[in-house]
């Protein structure tokens, strides 16, 4: 029986080219997709690797530029790094504001770089290289001189693609929240109160670029917003990870990065319901037989009318900017 | 490798490094990694003694990485070299430039000839999670290739990789598994929520190593703590059952969560008095009154 690991590039190897196969592939980085299931960490690297370095030569529709563009803000790992370089080293007139992403990825890698073996698009391997090399080039794709950095924060969408959602709460009604104090609510009626801003996470995320730094950030934020300068939210954590991020090790979780636990800035997994949660909210998450093997960024605003929106990660990075965000938000969604 | 083995080389490592040796220089590990013979004892000290100050590092990691990938030196010279490699990795900025093929020298020797090269190189592969050492582990386990290393060193090396795929594999070992595969498969399944019914089989099965039944116990506290209470209340009271689990079971109630210390009722402080007086092992007694104080501090609280 083959390796859920063989199946997995093997289905690169049969995209076809066109636009509909340049879909497929960018379809095939979702962290919640099929083929990532039961894989352990390292294997989904390796899958997105491949997958990222088949787009060489192909357009890179704005989903895979999108992927891209957060595997080189935030992956530590060589492969997934190398085949981000060579989508984008392949690609005819590679986006400007990727360059100084190239290089914050370049720099990252200096110090565990590894030589990565990646497959062409025929599935032969190419010779090998380091995961810096391959960084190099695509920089140097980009000529010499400065580059307008706009790696930063937008209030759009991550998934402009995809519609707001508007939550059901009869389906979510099962759904119930524990936070680090082992208090229990229906996560409906904690969202009804008010305008939240809910992110994911998981306590044994190994990249502190995503989890640990989104949980830092999100308690940043819940600080500023005690200072009473906007209207008050809910600001949640919930974890992907609900059978170990039991609440003690949610509390230490919080405590080791100064999150401010309040009524209305807590650390919660769910307690029951899980899987409809996860559902509704379409997450990017993936599960291997121990944990979650790889994840998203994911953020979300809930009005209290439970509509849902994704929001992009990194406004969390500046606090006066994602409140001011929210406050936007909440004015503008219907009750 | 057991944790007495390891206390034995650290000391004689720690002796060794506080004898008096002649400096090296790059120029004499050159030498000997090119001559037809040498003198490998002297050769495994100057190794230890090289200069890893920044004038010499990359000098003198080109040379250890030419000879840990030599395969006519001798292995404890290699294995010397692999030791002051690991050394020279605690200069990050410095190393880097050296750490693409410092990994792959580390995947080369993972299938070395020699036993002690291949589990130095995977010991160290492990501890960065790499994809490769974790294939060979698994394959080794599973029989479909010549171990690389004992299988119950394979156990340990890929239980670091917490968000690895071996979790399957450690569960039916864990049951099935030899004597020391089992123990070390039962540890890597720690925090397994899947695994509650298998811990509890083990931790009550009293034709079961006590050994196995304390690791078995002390997982099921984590991954299950309302199972793991009911489990451990009978487990203490039982005078027919080993002190040595007896006692696990008491330690582990005192050190767990709400869950566990539910149970400390004044009537369950009760019968622990009456355990306590029943059994001769000190150990017991000793985790029954630390357990019986827990039930009085709450009784108070």
């Amino acid at each position: 029986m083959p390796h859920p690991l063989d199946e997995a590039l093997n289905r690169i190897a049969c995209v076809g080219k066109g636009r509909d196969g340049d879909r497929r592939l960018a379809a095939m980085l979702h962290q919640d997709a099929a083929h990532f299931s039961g894989l352990s960490s390292r294997e989904c690297e390796r899958v997105r690797g491949e997958v990222l370095a088949t787009f060489e030569g192909r357009d890179l529709p704005p989903e895979a530029l999108r992927s891209i563009a957060e595997e080189l803000r935030t992956s530590l790992s060589p492969v997934v790094l190398a085949g981000a370089a060579r989508a984008l080293a392949g690609a005819a007139r590679p986006p400007a504001d990727m360059r100084p992403l190239l290089e914050g990825a370049r720099d990252r890698i200096a110090g565990r770089d590894e030589y990565v073996s990646l497959g062409n698009a025929a599935g032969a391997a190419t010779g090998a290289r380091t995961a810096g090399e391959e960084l190099r080039d695509a920089i140097l794709r980009f000529g010499e001189g400065p580059v307008r950095c706009c790696g930063g924060a937008s209030a759009a969408a991550p998934r402009p693609d995809e519609p707001p959602l508007s939550l059901c709460a009869k389906s979510l009604r099962p759904v119930t929240v524990e936070d680090q104090s082992r208090e229990r609510t229906s996560l409906v009626t904690l969202l009804r109160e008010r305008a939240s801003l809910l992110l994911f996470f998981y306590t044994r995320c190994m990249n502190p670029a995503k989890c640990s730094l989104a949980v830092g950030r999100l308690g940043a934020l819940a600080r500023h917003l005690a200072e009473g300068r906007t209207p008050d939210f809910n600001v949640l954590a919930v974890s992907y990870d609900p059978a170990y991020d039991r609440p003690e090790r949610l509390l230490k979780y919080g405590l080791d990065r100064d999150f401010p636990f309040a009524p209305r800035a807590r650390l919660m997994r769910c307690a029951a319901g899980w899987s409809r949660l996860r559902s509704a909210l379409n997450l990017r998450v993936g599960y291997g037989p121990a944990t979650v093997n790889d994840h998203a960024r994911e953020l979300f605003f809930v009005s209290p009318g439970l509509g849902a929106r994704a929001v992009d990660p990194e406004l969390l990075a500046d606090a006066s900017t994602a409140a001011a965000a929210l406050r936007d938000f909440a004015d503008a969604a219907p009750d | 490798m057991d944790s007495e083995e390891q206390r034995r080389q650290y000391l004689a490592q720690a002796k060794a490094a506080a004898a008096p040796t002649r400096a090296a220089s790059v120029r004499d590990l050159a030498a000997y990694a090119t001559a037809e013979a040498g003198d490998a004892a002297r050769m495994c000290e100057a190794i230890s003694a090289l200069s890893l100050d920044k004038q010499n590092y990359q000098e003198a990691v080109r040379a250890l990485l030419g000879i840990a990938a030599q395969p006519s030196l001798e292995r404890d010279v290699r294995l010397a070299a692999l030791q002051q490699l690991g050394v020279a990795e605690f200069h990050p900025k410095r190393f880097a430039e050296f750490h693409a093929d410092y990994i792959e020298l580390l995947r080369r020797l993972a299938t070395d000839p020699d036993g002690k090269l291949r589990e130095a190189a995977l010991d160290r592969l492990t501890l960065k999670n790499d994809p490769e050492a974790q294939k060979l582990l698994e394959q080794t386990l599973r029989k479909e290739r010549k171990a690389v290393v004992p299988h119950a060193v394979a156990v340990q090396f890929l239980a670091r990789d917490n968000h690895g795929s071996a979790l399957p594999l450690f569960r039916e070992l864990a049951e099935t598994g030899p004597r020391a595969v089992r123990e070390q498969a039962l540890q890597a399944l720690a925090s397994d929520s899947k695994s509650a019914g298998l811990f509890e089989r083990i931790a009550t099965d009293k034709d079961e190593r006590p050994a196995l039944r304390e690791i078995a116990a002390l997982n099921l506290s984590q991954a299950a703590p309302a199972r793991f209470a009911k489990m451990a209340r009978q487990v203490v009271l039982d005078q027919s059952d080993a002190d040595r689990v007896r006692a696990a079971a008491a330690s582990a109630i005192a050190l767990s969560g709400s869950d566990a210390k539910r149970m400390l009722t004044p009537k369950f402080a009760k019968a622990l008095d009456a355990a306590g007086a029943a059994t001769q092992s000190r150990s017991l007694k000793s985790s029954l009154d630390r357990l019986r104080r827990a039930a009085a501090a709450k009784a108070e609280g």
